[in-house]
Formats: structure tokens, sequence, C-alpha cells
């Protein structure tokens, strides 16, 4: 299976501190299709079929989880592992860190990733496992590049006692994604106080739908984030539609069926993502993985895999359109392709003809990290 | 373009639109914005959405369907109003 690099041609972000980009990161030698049905092949110098390769098939238990995690910090310098809280049933919540720790912090880009706030949703913690492991490892330049301006921050197992029982709700009966106003649980007080000492530059929150389910809007993989709206910080805005964009090009790139619904205020704050997006004002992006046949461990995992290594592209170099797809990169001095012709209809479907696009990247805008709302509950 | 009235699981009243993009060379993604606010976001050419009626005003209300390539710019354009339970094309290419 062939690569396909891309070239990095967008100006990076520009945050509270300019990163010292005088390497341009080419974060990720993304490859054209990858996680077709149920296979997971690996193709050289393609970043996300290298982590999902390590994806085992069947999902970890929480002892697996805890002896995992203490096996990876104690033999890479990289990870930190810390315990930021207790759940109802005593069981640890571990948060890990990944990193150069020879980099100052305050050089980096962070990137938070909260999974299995329900516990029988494991391909959550399968991809921040897998993305632990790789980056810990740190297998190439490419990984060590990067690790000099991301820090990763992962809870990746939020609801360990649901996780052991392999149900939704944590070992008091109460949804955890259901507790972000009134954080009663002990497992949403501990997320909320390490995203408060962290505040990172993006959150992922990583569930999976169910197979089968009657409601209209669980029947395929979907994202959901902050909408663009003038009664929102303008550069949380800009972060939230911008790595969704990018997030939904890279998924056409895998195969992947993807819808972004956009949250605005006056939706329920009880949800995690739009506590954290809506409320507290940092990019938060809730990642719903379909179930179903076809779809094993690994390809839900895939799914989670890349929109973390999207967001994490996004907020080291801005936005970075896959090239295979959308042909060759912007030249200077080369105005961009006219519109080409597109119908919006309730006509059959016809094949699309080969795109002829010149890509053009947009500016990337952000140019301070989006600050707390002031804004009281509504929920 | 296509609506059908839905009620959820929950309860709530939805209304799912169903679109088709033909052709569509650069295809990068297309969203559907209520009134001008970005209610959804799809990298498929053929798909269904739920936008939630509580934003909707029958009579006033402009859905529009918007196809775009990769340098966010836009290749085609749908635009709806609503009538009652169906929905009336006003604008189209």
């Amino acid at each position: 299976m062939a690569t396909d690099d891309f070239l990095i041609t967008g100006s990076g972000p520009n945050m509270t501190r300019p990163l010292a980009l005088t390497r341009r990161l080419h974060i990720a030698a993304l490859a054209l299709i990858l996680l077709s049905g149920a296979s997971a092949p690996c193709c050289a110098g393609d970043i996300i079929a290298q982590i999902v390769e390590r994806c085992p098939a069947q999902p970890r238990t929480f002892a697996q989880v805890t002896d995992f995690l203490h096996q990876t910090a104690e033999t890479s310098s990289r990870v930190h592992l810390e315990v930021i809280g207790y759940s109802q049933q005593s069981r640890p919540l571990w948060l890990v860190t990944v990193t150069n720790p020879d980099r100052p912090p305050e050089e980096k880009m962070r990137l938070f990733i909260i999974a299995r706030q329900h516990g029988n949703e494991p391909a959550g913690t399968t991809a921040a496992l897998a993305l632990i492991e790789h980056f810990a490892a740190a297998p190439s330049s490419l990984e060590q590049a990067v690790l000099n301006h991301l820090q990763i921050i992962a809870v990746p197992v939020a609801n360990p006692d649901g996780a052991e029982a392999d149900r939704r709700a944590n070992g008091a009966g109460m949804d955890l994604n259901r507790d972000w106003v009134s954080a009663t649980q002990p497992e949403t007080q501990a997320l909320q106080a390490a995203v408060e000492k962290y505040r990172p530059h993006a959150i992922l929150d990583l569930h999976e739908l169910p197979a089968y389910s009657k409601r209209a809007a669980y029947q395929e993989n979907f994202l959901e984030t902050v909408g663009a709206s003038d009664a929102l910080p303008s550069q949380l805005c800009a972060y939230t539609t911008a790595i969704s964009r990018n997030i939904s090009m890279w998924m056409s790139q895998y195969g992947y069926n993807l819808g972004v619904y956009y949250d605005y205020p006056g939706d329920s704050l009880r949800l995690c993502h739009r506590y954290l997006g809506l409320y507290q004002g940092f990019p938060t992006f809730l990642c719903e993985a379909k179930c179903g046949p076809g779809r094993p461990l690994a390809y839900r995992a895939g799914f989670h895999i890349l929109a973390c290594v999207v967001a994490a592209n996004c907020l080291i170099n801005g936005p970075v359109v896959p090239r295979r797809q959308y042909e060759q990169p912007a030249q200077v001095g080369q105005p961009p392709a006219e519109p080409a012709e597109a119908q919006l209809s309730s006509a059959a479907p016809a094949a699309p003809p080969p795109p002829t696009l010149t890509v053009q990247l947009s500016p990337w805008p952000p140019s301070r990290l989006p600050t707390p709302m002031e804004q009281s509950s509504s929920d | 373009m296509a609506t059908e009235p839905v009620t959820d699981t929950d309860g709530a009243e939805l209304l799912r639109l169903s679109l088709h993009l033909s052709g569509g060379a650069g295809f990068a993604f297309c969203t559907i914005d209520v009134d001008e606010t970005t209610k959804f976001l799809t990298n498929q050419r053929h798909f269904s959405c739920l936008l939630d009626v509580g934003d909707l005003r029958v009579g006033e209300s402009l859905i529009s369907a918007r196809a775009y390539n990769a340098s966010d710019q836009v290749l085609a354009t749908k635009e709806l109003t609503l009538t009652g339970l169906g929905v009336k094309e006003r604008l189209g290419q």
C-alpha cells in the first residue's frame, strides 16, 4: 500500500506562546485507505496504521490496563503515570502524560483524552492505550519531534467500576456523562480538577454507539462540538470549526463515514463535551464510534486514534488537507481552482468525477488559548 | 433533498433531512445550516441528518445545504423553507 506524505504549507497556530517550529513537523505520513472493514493492515510510514496495529482484538480488563500503564511508565522516560482520584468503588483513576520531558511544558500543546466514561464502551480505552504505547516507544524521529511540541494527557479509563462490570454507569449506578453540572460523583470531580490543572488546548471525549439503536442520531459515527456563534468566544469557535472540518476530511481518507453535530448555548451542559466546551471554553470534541458487524474493536479504536492524531496535528501545525484525496498542495502564484460543478439534489447518486482541485489551505486564526467563559450553568 | 418528521426514543421532535450530492468533483464535506447557523457537517455525499424541530419555524426558517471543497469553497447550495409538515423547495441549483 502506497504512502502519501503531505506538505505542510499552512502557517502554524500562534498560541499564547509561539511554538518554536523551526522545523515544520510532518506529523503524519498518513496513507490513503487503511481501515476498510475488519482489516487494519499496516503500511510503512503510516502513523495511523502503526498505532492501530497496537490494538488488541479484545478489550483489556481494568487489571490489565493497570499493569500495562505501570509497565509503560517504567520502561519509557516519556511517560508519567499518576492517580487523580478514586472511583465510587475505590479503583484508581489513572492519568497518563506522554511527552518529551526535556522540553519545557510551556512550549507544548496539550491534547487531553478522556476515554470510557461509559464502562461498556472499550474502544476509547483501546485507542488511548495504543496512542500511549506508540508515543512512549517513539519508534521514529517523527514521534520524537511530535513530542517536542505535544503533551498527550490521557485518562484511559474514566469509569473503572463500569469497565470492570461492563456496564454504562459507575459503581453508584450514575451515568457519568450526565453528571458534569452537578458533579456528584468522584470520577467527575477528578476529571474536572484534572482539566483545570492541565488547561488543555483540545479535549477529546471518546465513546461508542451501540450496534443497534432506535435512537435516530445513533446510526453512524459522529463528532459533536461547539458551533460557530457570536455568543461564544471567537477563538473557541475557530478551533472547533477548523478541527472538526479537518477531522472530517481525514475520516474520508480512511474510509470512515462521519457526521458532525454542532452545539450552541442553551444545549444541556450535563454532558462532558458541552460542559467543557460551551461552559468552560475548552475546544472539546465528543467522538462516537459506531459498533456493529464489520466494525471490530480495532476499527472503532482506529476512528478515535485518527481523530486524536488529526486534532494533535491541528494544534501543532494548523489544519492540513489530505493530499491524496484532494490533490496537489497550493502553489505560490497559482490561483485557486474554479469551483467544480456539483449539484445538491434528490436525484439518484452518481459517481463523482476525479477531483482536480488545487488545495489552498485556510488561514489558521487562533492566536491564543481560549479562556473559560464567564457563564453560569443553566442545567 | 427530502425531509421526514421523526420522534426520537426520548420524545424529541426532529426533522430528518436526507440529501444526495450528484457530481461533486473536489467534494470535501457538506454542511446543513438553519438560518445561517451550522447544525451539521458530513463527509458523505449521500446522508441524512437530524434537526431539532425547536430550532425551526414553519414558513420562516431557511435550511441551507452547502457542499464545500477542501479549500472551504462552496461547490453547490440548496435552500429550503418549511411549510407545515412538508418542505417546499425555495431555491436551488
